[in-house]
């Protein structure tokens, strides 16, 4: 059953840093970790880069987009070989755990809504006043048709926590210092990916490019951060575009429109009820 | 010397041990031949019923499809060409294919939608006589939906209740709509029991938004039983078919596998039947002639040779093949013939199952075949004579005074 879904699915992995993106949405996905080099600690490639540095880095890193409770506006451009179509979102979101993310357009999906609580992912049809969970085999699946899956909005994990960090290389250029950092999950982190190589601007601490890497070493994935705004008093940037390498000239494309962070949002507003209210 | 007569001669000198050694051999003959009747059957219905539930003789697809089982690898067919179909001898079912995402209550599982044309189909398929409960879709009742039993009990789904279904539309959109359940089905497959959800092909079109005349896969079935899967594959390719025409044996290889496999271990567990049946006639034939130890004693001493001896044991044997052989056949065929029309019901003992993909009935049905029937024959006629061989060589050698004395 997990292999159909996964099926219609297939181009839609995991991509950690979009939900991770999307305040509170945190991405990772279901798998065995790999066996781990018995790394103890962050490596430094080069003697100047200390473990602290890298650290502090990437910990700014993992909260770019975090606030204890943020809303916003978003919207979602997915694009495949045979379609293309473009939502718009509210989002609302309360530490790494809660989040609720509605459809404002198009007419056809408008109101359709998703709610992220613990581990739980429950999606509101309005078409037909229902309101289903996703259940946890269903968890790979794509999330509003995009090369997103459930199991992005529910896991979490942290690039400082969860990660062996490397500094492949560093250099000074108009725009900052540029860090090229290959990120190797450890044992206990939750994920498929051998390997996440990070292209970083270490001067600006803000994420430019994210390749995924399979159990194979094979890159399949590309994650692009783009237009750095002011959003919500921060510098973020604004388009994130995720390509899949098996489907060329496909891509997801989410733009940050507006972000509100530390805005005043009740835990009691994340429930299945209030799916329906909105 | 009438070996015939003589042989006939000395069997009906002790009608008692004649009987018991003919009753030995007929009723191995008779196991012989049920066992080649039940393991026909067996073999047939599997194959049947697993080409006939859902699979069809033929199927043709858009050619990247099946490959690829995409949505968008579909096929434009006018209507007319299932009349073409028909007109050759073929019947025609139109099907569509999606994944989708089922839901009843707070219960939800990664399902795949077969859109179909239920009066179609039932030219095609047997699936819609495999209701467990309720009824098969209706095109009338666009809103009923069936799913098969390992489903509905995943979902807690039950007859006249609701079913959520959600997925992506062709166009990319978010879709989704209320069911009904009006069926579930018997077990067929696995696929078919835990992961798929039926409806005609016209909501399959207005939930995916898919277009009227596009198709995912046409599952045709050769209505002439005498035309080889081959042939009729050959005819429907030079029908100018919108895709890719291919047999069953191709869109199933591990059934073919499993049906090799199953002649295998039939042949085998034919061949371990007989020998053990031949020890049984072997050991028959061996306590007959031990038993005549004086009486061959008594035709040595007059005279006979011992190649005579020889030969008349074996023309005996020959006389109890052809009368076990009889009566073998006589109570094998119209009991074979009541298993064929009625089958042998064990649904007190084991419940209809299927087993990767294949449907194991709790009624076993027979098979009779010219082969069942003659093989089992033949080897008694080869068995016996073969069988008495040594007993023979053993009473031409005896000494005629230690034969007629006892010392």
């Amino acid at each position: 059953m997990i292999f159909a879904f996964n099926q219609f699915c297939r181009s839609h992995y995991l991509a950690w840093t979009i939900l991770y993106a999307i305040p509170s949405l945190a991405l990772g996905q279901n798998g065995k970790p790999l066996p781990m080099k018995p790394s103890t600690s962050i490596i430094s490639a080069t003697p100047a880069i200390s473990e602290v540095d890298i650290n502090k880095t990437l910990d700014a890193i993992d909260q770019t987009w975090l606030g204890s409770s943020s809303k916003g506006k978003i919207s979602m451009t997915i694009k495949t070989n045979e379609y293309t179509r473009k939502l718009s979102m509210d989002y609302w979101s309360k530490e790494k755990d809660k989040t609720l993310i509605r459809i404002t357009s198009p007419a056809k999906e408008k109101g359709t809504a998703t709610l992220k609580v613990g581990k739980d992912v429950y999606n509101y049809l309005p078409k037909i006043d229902r309101t289903v969970k996703v259940s946890s085999a269903l968890m790979t699946g794509s999330w509003m048709g995009s090369h997103f899956t459930n199991d992005d909005l529910v896991k979490t994990s942290r690039l400082a926590e969860d990660y062996f960090a490397k500094v492949t290389q560093s250099k000074k250029t108009s725009s900052g210092e540029i860090w090229e950092m290959d990120l190797v999950p450890k044992p206990s982190t939750a994920v498929t990916w051998s390997k996440i190589h990070l292209t970083l601007n270490r001067s600006a601490v803000l994420p430019i490019r994210q390749v995924f890497h399979d159990e194979d070493g094979k890159p399949i994935r590309t994650v692009i951060f783009d237009q750095v705004k002011k959003l919500g008093g921060r510098d973020v940037p604004s388009v994130l575009t995720v390509t899949v390498n098996e489907k060329p000239g496909e891509f997801t494309e989410l733009v940050y429109e507006d972000i509100n962070f530390n805005s005043t949002v009740d835990g009691s507003f994340f429930s299945t009820v209030q799916l329906r209210k909105l | 010397m009438n070996y015939a007569r003589q042989s006939l001669r000395n069997l009906t000198r002790n009608y008692r041990r004649t009987i018991i050694t003919t009753i030995g051999i007929a009723v191995a003959g008779f196991l012989m031949i049920m066992w080649g009747f039940f393991s026909n059957g067996f073999a047939d219905t599997m194959k049947r019923n697993a080409i006939a539930m859902s699979v069809g003789d033929l199927q043709i697809h858009h050619p990247k499809y099946r490959d690829d089982p995409n949505l968008f690898f579909s096929m434009a067919i006018a209507p007319s060409y299932f009349d073409k179909l028909t007109q050759k001898g073929f019947a025609a079912a139109p099907r569509r294919y999606a994944f989708a995402f089922a839901a009843v209550a707070d219960k939800s599982a990664g399902i795949e939608l077969r859109g179909i044309d239920p009066e179609r189909e039932a030219q095609v398929t047997i699936i819609h006589n495999h209701i467990h409960e309720g009824q098969w879709l209706q095109n009338n009742n666009p809103k009923g939906v069936v799913i098969g039993r390992g489903l509905a009990k995943s979902l807690g789904a039950k007859i006249g209740g609701e079913l959520i279904l959600m997925t992506q539309a062709a166009d990319g959109s978010l879709t989704s709509d209320l069911y009904t359940v009006i069926g579930i089905t018997r077990a067929v497959s696995s696929k078919i029991d835990n992961r798929s959800v039926f409806l005609t092909n016209d909501a399959f079109a207005q939930l995916m938004s898919f277009p009227s005349n596009a198709y995912h896969e046409i599952a045709i079935h050769v209505l002439d039983p005498n035309l080889k899967t081959s042939d009729a594959r050959l005819t429907v390719a030079n029908m100018e078919p919108p895709g890719e025409v291919s047999t069953w044996e191709e869109l199933q290889p591990i059934l073919v596998r499993i049906f090799a496999y199953m002649r295998y271990s039939f042949s085998f567990s034919f061949t371990l039947t007989y020998l053990a049946l031949a020890g049984l006639v072997i050991n028959t034939m061996f306590m007959g002639v031990l038993e005549r130890t004086r009486e061959f004693g008594v035709l040595l001493a007059l005279g006979t040779l011992p190649r005579q001896i020889i030969l008349l044991v074996i023309c005996e044997a020959l006389w109890l093949a052809l009368v076990g052989a009889i009566v073998a056949v006589a109570f094998a065929l119209p009991f074979g013939y009541y298993i064929q029309l009625n089958g042998l019901d064990f649904r007190a003992i084991t419940p209809q199952i299927a087993v990767g993909g294949l449907l194991i009935e709790s009624v076993w049905y027979g098979k009779i075949s010219f082969a069942q029937v003659t093989t089992p024959l033949v080897f008694l006629f080869l068995t016996l004579p073969i069988a008495s061989l040594i007993p023979a060589l053993k009473a031409s050698r005896l000494n005629p005074i230690t034969a007629l004395t006892g010392r």
